[in-house]
């Protein structure tokens, strides 16, 4: 199906369908940082409403649209490496920029099994990290992550199971619900 | 097998975590995201086509394959039939001019003189069987005189 096909309700509505996944992926995506997350999600919503990136119809509309936010937080990355821009946003909000992880406010909210997660997933190369994101938060294959992820199936495949070997080291079986890890 | 448990776990862990997020209304709302998309997409329009010139940008991209094309074709061309003479041309026109000149038909070494000597005609020329070397026919040779003595005896 063409992004063509879809009337404007019809786009509106698959996008809120979609609006928690998409943010917990944007927020994957931005280190869980909540107002960058919020940003990229933001600015994902303009280029779909705005025809300036199309469904081409040659994957799910929900890959496709996890596609269309990793891409733009990759290009806020590069943005933000800018450093008057950086300086410019860090004048403005203090709390641009910084990672959610070790956020105090974080800490209250999050239960200690959560923020023992987020805290060994900070430890993981960028891909390892979008794989196990992807196929145990958002519920994907490993091949549609592939596809969200632009890599091959083995690709994803290694990075996946790297990353899960990486997370075992990391975490006590006692992190992740008890038993053995 | 670890696999399936572990995977369980963490896929356990995970949900605990998309689950708090959910919860904590870190979602941002969906409604107010998308009318402040709206107002950005609307006050930053895609690229429109000019109404009433369709296809132009197309016409212009087809005009200049076209020009391309023909100017290569021209060269090839320009080069498959250049009347310029090859190298080897010139190197013979080159001989045929020195040897029908009139300065390269007089010109004799300054030692030539050297090789002219008598009887010079007979070493250049071919001898011929059955015609006598000049000076030696027999015929014209005085006849042999038989000395007075031995008629005498």
């Amino acid at each position: 199906m063409d992004a063509s096909d879809f009337s404007p309700a019809e786009l509106e509505a698959r996008l809120a369908a979609l609006h928690t996944d998409s943010f917990g992926w944007a927020l994957s995506c931005c280190e869980w940082n909540e107002s960058d997350a919020e940003d990229v999600l933001q600015t994902t919503y303009v280029k779909v409403i705005s025809g300036r990136a199309r469904f081409g119809g040659r994957s799910t509309f929900r890959t496709w649209l996890f596609g269309v936010i990793r891409q733009t937080a990759r290009e806020d990355r590069r943005r933000a490496r800018s450093h008057v821009e950086r300086a410019e946003r860090l004048a403005q909000d203090p709390t641009a920029g910084r990672p959610v992880v070790l956020r105090p406010d974080e800490v209250q909210e999050r239960s200690e099994r959560s923020r023992t997660l987020l805290r060994a997933l900070d430890e993981l190369p960028g891909r390892q990290r979008e794989v196990l994101h992807l196929v145990f938060y958002q519920d994907l294959t490993i091949r549609e992550a592939a596809e969200v992820m632009e890599v091959s199936l083995g690709s994803a495949r290694v990075h996946y199971e790297r990353g899960k070997k990486r997370l075992r080291g990391l975490l006590s079986p006692e992190d992740v619900g008890g038993g053995t890890l | 097998m670890k696999t399936q448990p572990e995977e369980d776990r963490l896929k356990g862990a995970y949900q605990a975590l998309r689950a708090e997020a959910t919860r904590s209304g870190e979602v941002p709302d969906f409604g107010t995201m998308m009318a402040e998309a709206k107002r950005q997409a609307s006050a930053r329009p895609v690229l429109e086509v000019v109404a009433g010139r369709p296809g132009t940008r197309r016409r212009l991209v087809r005009v200049g394959a076209w020009a391309s094309a023909a100017l290569a074709a021209s060269l090839a061309g320009l080069l498959l039939i250049d009347p310029s003479p090859s190298g080897d041309e010139d190197f013979e026109r080159l001989v045929a001019a020195y040897s029908s000149g009139s300065a390269g038909a007089s010109w004799s070494s300054p030692t030539s003189s050297l090789l002219d000597a008598p009887g010079l005609d007979l070493i250049r020329s071919l001898p011929s069987i059955g015609v006598p070397v000049r000076g030696l026919d027999p015929s014209n040779l005085p006849a042999r005189q038989t000395p007075p003595e031995e008629e005498n005896l």
